[in-house]
């Protein structure tokens, strides 16, 4: 292995880490403010009887805090699930067409999610509908 | 790679180690593969907000089923174990205590009881909830 792959291997791993350090965090947060707060049987809280589009943007309150939150929250689980894939997929050590297969695959998906996630969190700040 | 000799691999990983250390990493690796699959049906279901308010209520209405309810508390358990033998897996590698590992697996396995208990707790009063919103989804 040459000191190139060694360094990034490296990097990843420590990458994982700190992803899953700050995941622990968003996500206590996240459950805390818009699952443990909640409360279905509060008539005032919940009128429809279940979490609403209104609690969400009642919670969020057009915060930039919160917009740059959930975008790291996003990011960080995105890079933490795929790259922990990438770990699962190596560990059965496939060839080396397949490694590249995945690795654009898994490159793919992550984009592609980050754009639906972000394009989602701008609805929620538009007030629903995206535009 | 001949997906049925992978599966061999990996049983026999297991049966020719089969200590702690083997089965929680069995486990997170089972767990964080339920947690990515999780990660996308939670984005599918959040992006209904990009087709307005109304098709946003509609779903999660769906998603709060008592059935969904239910399926919530096996999603808390996974969530822990993995959270928690992620953070003592960080721990071991950061402060170089691979030794004891142990001690940090107990400890683990504490932590995630006591978590899966309050989590049961608040969880099942809305699984079997039959007021005003629970049984929306579902009439």
């Amino acid at each position: 292995m040459n000191q190139a792959i060694a360094t990034r291997g490296a990097l990843f791993w420590l990458f994982q880490r700190l992803t899953g350090i700050f995941l622990a965090v968003f996500l206590l947060t996240h459950v805390k403010v818009l699952h443990w707060d909640f409360n279905f049987t509060d008539a005032l809280m919940a009128p429809t009887g279940f979490l609403d589009f209104r609690f969400v943007i009642e919670r969020l309150q057009g915060s930039m805090a919160w917009l740059i939150f959930y975008f790291l929250f996003i990011i960080s689980a995105l890079y933490h699930g795929l790259n922990g894939l990438w770990a699962v997929v190596l560990d059965f050590r496939p060839s080396r067409g397949i490694q590249t297969t995945w690795l654009a695959v898994l490159w793919g998906l992550g984009v592609l999610a980050t754009i639906w996630g972000f394009y989602t969190l701008r609805s929620f700040y538009m007030g629903g509908g995206g535009a | 790679m001949n997906i049925l000799k992978v599966f061999q691999g990996t049983a026999e990983e297991v049966k020719l180690n089969p200590n702690i250390g083997t089965f929680s990493w069995f486990l997170h690796r089972v767990t964080g593969l339920l947690l990515l699959f999780y990660l996308f049906a939670h984005l599918w279901v959040l992006g209904s907000a990009n087709s307005g308010s109304g098709a946003f209520d509609e779903r999660l209405r769906l998603v709060q089923s008592p059935l969904f309810h239910f399926l919530e508390i096996g999603l808390i358990l996974v969530v822990f174990y993995h959270m928690v033998n992620g953070l003592s897996i960080t721990i071991m590698d950061f402060f170089d205590l691979s030794r004891r590992h142990k001690l940090l697996v107990t400890l683990s396995v504490t932590i995630i009881a006591i978590l899966a208990i309050v989590a049961i707790g608040v969880m099942l009063p809305r699984a079997l909830h039959h007021g005003p919103g629970g049984i929306h989804a579902v009439s």
